[in-house]
C-alpha cells in the first residue's frame, strides 16, 4: 500500500460494508491497486452509492489525474456537505500535487469548520502555514493537533515531527528535542524522525545520541544522503576518521547512484 | 513465461513497477502538474489494464489495444514501453523493436527505450557489425541519460535502486557482449557478471555461459559455462531457456570435460 493511500484511507474501512462494490473499491485502493479500484468504484456509483465519489477522488489523487479528481471531490462535497473529509482530501491534493499552500490551507480550514478535532486537517494546516512563512499560526495548529492526538489516543506522528522541524528553524532545541522524542516513540520506523533525533542531539553536543539515530535513519532509507553526510562529519569530529571516511565514500557513491539532486 | 504484474505504484504514480519472474522493468511516470493526464476515464481504465495484466501476452495485447484506440494519449509512451518489454519476454524481437521506436518517437531520450533498442540489436542470432555499432551508440546515450536521472522526492528508494540497476544491467550486458565480439573475453566477462549481479536475468546468464565457453581452457572453465547455461534454462523466459538448452547441448556435444 502506498503511503498516500494509507493516509487517505485511514477512515474508509469504518464506513464500508465488506461485500459492496464501494467496500471492494476502497480495499483495492488500500492494497495499492488504484486502476482496479477506479473500475470497481465506478460500478458502485452506477449502483447509486454516492459514497464512492470520495473514494474515487482519492484514487484519482493517487493516479495524479487532476480533472477527474476535481470532478469527484466536487461531487463528494455536494453529496456530503457536512463531512470534513472531502475538504481535507482536496487540501492534501492542493498541498501535495500542486504546492498551492494558500488554497490548501483554505480547504483545511473548511474541514476544521465541519470537524474542529480533525487531527490531520489541523496538522496539514500547520504545515501549510509553515510553508506560507506563518510560524506562529503554524505552531498553534500543530499544538492543537498534538492535544487531539492525546485525547483521541492516536498514533499520528506527523505533528510532532513538524513541530521538531519548526523548533529547529527557531533554534529552540529543548522544545525540538521533546517533540522529536514523541515522534520517534510513535513512529521509530520513519527515517526522517530518526534523522531529526540525530540532528538535534548533535546540535545539543551529544554525539553519543546522534550517531545511533543517524545510523537508524540510514538503515531505514538508503537514499537518505543528508543523514550519511552528517554521520560522516560527526564520526570524523569524534576522531573516528576511518569510519567517517567510509561513510563519506558511501555518501559520494550513493549520490552518484541516486542522482545528483537526491532527496534529503 | 514471465508474467509481468504490477507490484507497486508509488505515491502519485511516480514509479510504476512491473515485475516478472524473469524480467523486471519499470515505467517512470512524471508526477505533479507535468504528469500524464487522461482525456477520458475510459482511456485511464484502458491504460490500467496494461499495468494490471498478469501475463506478458495479456499485457502486450492490452497495450496494443490501447495504442490503437488512443494513439494521441499522453500515456502512449508508457503503453509502448510496457508492450516493448512484454514482446521481448515473449521472444518477439521484431514487434518489441517496433514499440521501442514508438516510445522513442514520443520521447527520444527515453532511457528504457534507448537501452532496450540496443539490447535488441545484439539479440541471439544478430551478427551485423553495423548493428553492433548502433547498439554501442544507443547504450552510451541511454547511460548518459540514466546518469542524469534523479530519485523522485516521494519514490521508494529501494524500488528506485532496483529500477536503476535494471537499466544499468542492460547497458553492461550490451557493452559486455560487444567486447566479446571484439575478442576481449576477460573484459566482457567482467561486464556481464556485473549485469548479472545488478539484475539476475536468464539472458545475462546465457551470455555468460557463451563467453565462459569461448574463454575456457580447463575442465573447471567448461563446468562454469555449463552452470551458467543451466541457470539461464531455469530462469527463462522461454526463449532464453531454449537458447540456454542449445548452449548446454553444444557444451556437451563438444565433449567439454
Amino acid at each position: 500500500m502506498t503511503l498516500l493511500a494509507t493516509c487517505l484511507l485511514a477512515g474508509n474501512a469504518l464506513w464500508a460494508e465488506p461485500t459492496s462494490n464501494f467496500a471492494q473499491g476502497a480495499a483495492l485502493l488500500g492494497r495499492g491497486a488504484p486502476f482496479t479500484a477506479v473500475r470497481v468504484l465506478r460500478l458502485a456509483l452506477a449502483e447509486g452509492d454516492s459514497r464512492a465519489h470520495l473514494a474515487l477522488a482519492q484514487a484519482y489523487f493517487v493516479l495524479n489525474q487532476h480533472r477527474f479528481f476535481r470532478e469527484e471531490i466536487a461531487e463528494a462535497k455536494r453529496n456530503q456537505p457536512s463531512d470534513a473529509e472531502p475538504y481535507y482530501v482536496e487540501g492534501r491534493f492542493l498541498f501535495q500535487n500542486e504546492s498551492k499552500f494558500d488554497a490548501a490551507a483554505t480547504q483545511f480550514q473548511k474541514a476544521l469548520f465541519r470537524d474542529p478535532n480533525h487531527i490531520k486537517a489541523l496538522c496539514y494546516l500547520g504545515i501549510s502555514l509553515m510553508n506560507m512563512q506563518e510560524p506562529v499560526e503554524a505552531e498553534a495548529h500543530l499544538l492543537k493537533a498534538v492535544e487531539q492526538i492525546a485525547q483521541q489516543k492516536s498514533s499520528f506522528y506527523l505533528p510532532f515531527q513538524t513541530l521538531a522541524l519548526l523548533y529547529i528553524q527557531q533554534d529552540q532545541l529543548e522544545k525540538a528535542a521533546a517533540a522529536v522524542d514523541r515522534a520517534v516513540a510513535l513512529a521509530p520506523q520513519v527515517a526522517l524522525n530518526q534523522f531529526l533525533l540525530g540532528k538535534i542531539a548533535w546540535a545539543r553536543n551529544s554525539p553519543a545520541g546522534a550517531i545511533p539515530a543517524l545510523q537508524a535513519a540510514i538503515a531505514l532509507d538508503d537514499a537518505f544522503l543528508e543523514a550519511r553526510y552528517l554521520l560522516a562529519r560527526i564520526l570524523k569530529s569524534q576522531g573516528k576518521t576511518a569510519e567517517g571516511e567510509r561513510q563519506l565514500a558511501q555518501f559520494k557513491a550513493l549520490k552518484e547512484i541516486y542522482g545528483v539532486a537526491s532527496r534529503q | 513465461m514471465a508474467s509481468p504484474a504490477v507490484s507497486s505504484l508509488a505515491v502519485c504514480c511516480l514509479l510504476v513497477l512491473l515485475e516478472g519472474r524473469v524480467l523486471s522493468q519499470a515505467l517512470s511516470l512524471p508526477s505533479g502538474p507535468a504528469g500524464p493526464q487522461a482525456e477520458t476515464r475510459d482511456e485511464l481504465d484502458s491504460f490500467g489494464l496494461i499495468l494490471e495484466a498478469h501475463a506478458a501476452q495479456a499485457s502486450a495485447d492490452a497495450a496494443e489495444s490501447f495504442l490503437k484506440k488512443y494513439p494521441g494519449s499522453k500515456f502512449a509512451e508508457y503503453a509502448a514501453l510496457a508492450a516493448m518489454h512484454s514482446y521481448y519476454n515473449l521472444g518477439n524481437f521484431t514487434r518489441s523493436s517496433e514499440l521501442a521506436r514508438v516510445a522513442m518517437r514520443i520521447d527520444p531520450d527515453s532511457v528504457d527505450a534507448l537501452l532496450h533498442s540496443a539490447r535488441l540489436l545484439i539479440a541471439p542470432g544478430c551478427e551485423d557489425s553495423l548493428k553492433f555499432a548502433e547498439a554501442d551508440s544507443l547504450t552510451q546515450s541511454g547511460l548518459i541519460h540514466l546518469k542524469a536521472m534523479k530519485l523522485p522526492a516521494a519514490a521508494d528508494s529501494r524500488a528506485w535502486l532496483r529500477t536503476k540497476n535494471s537499466f544499468l544491467a542492460t547497458g553492461q550486458c550490451v557493452l559486455g557482449w560487444l567486447l566479446f565480439r571484439e575478442g576481449k573475453l576477460d573484459q566482457a566477462t567482467k561486464l556481464l557478471e556485473e549485469a548479472a549481479n545488478l539484475d539476475p536475468q536468464g539472458e545475462y546468464f546465457y551470455r555468460l555461459s557463451v563467453v565462459h565457453a569461448a574463454n575456457a581452457k580447463t575442465a573447471e572453465d567448461y563446468s562454469n559455462a555449463r552452470i551458467w547455461a543451466q541457470r539461464a534454462i531455469q530462469s527463462g523466459p522461454a526463449w532464453v531457456s531454449a537458447v540456454g538448452r542449445e548452449q548446454l547441448g553444444k557444451l556437451q556435444t563438444n565433449g567439454a570435460q
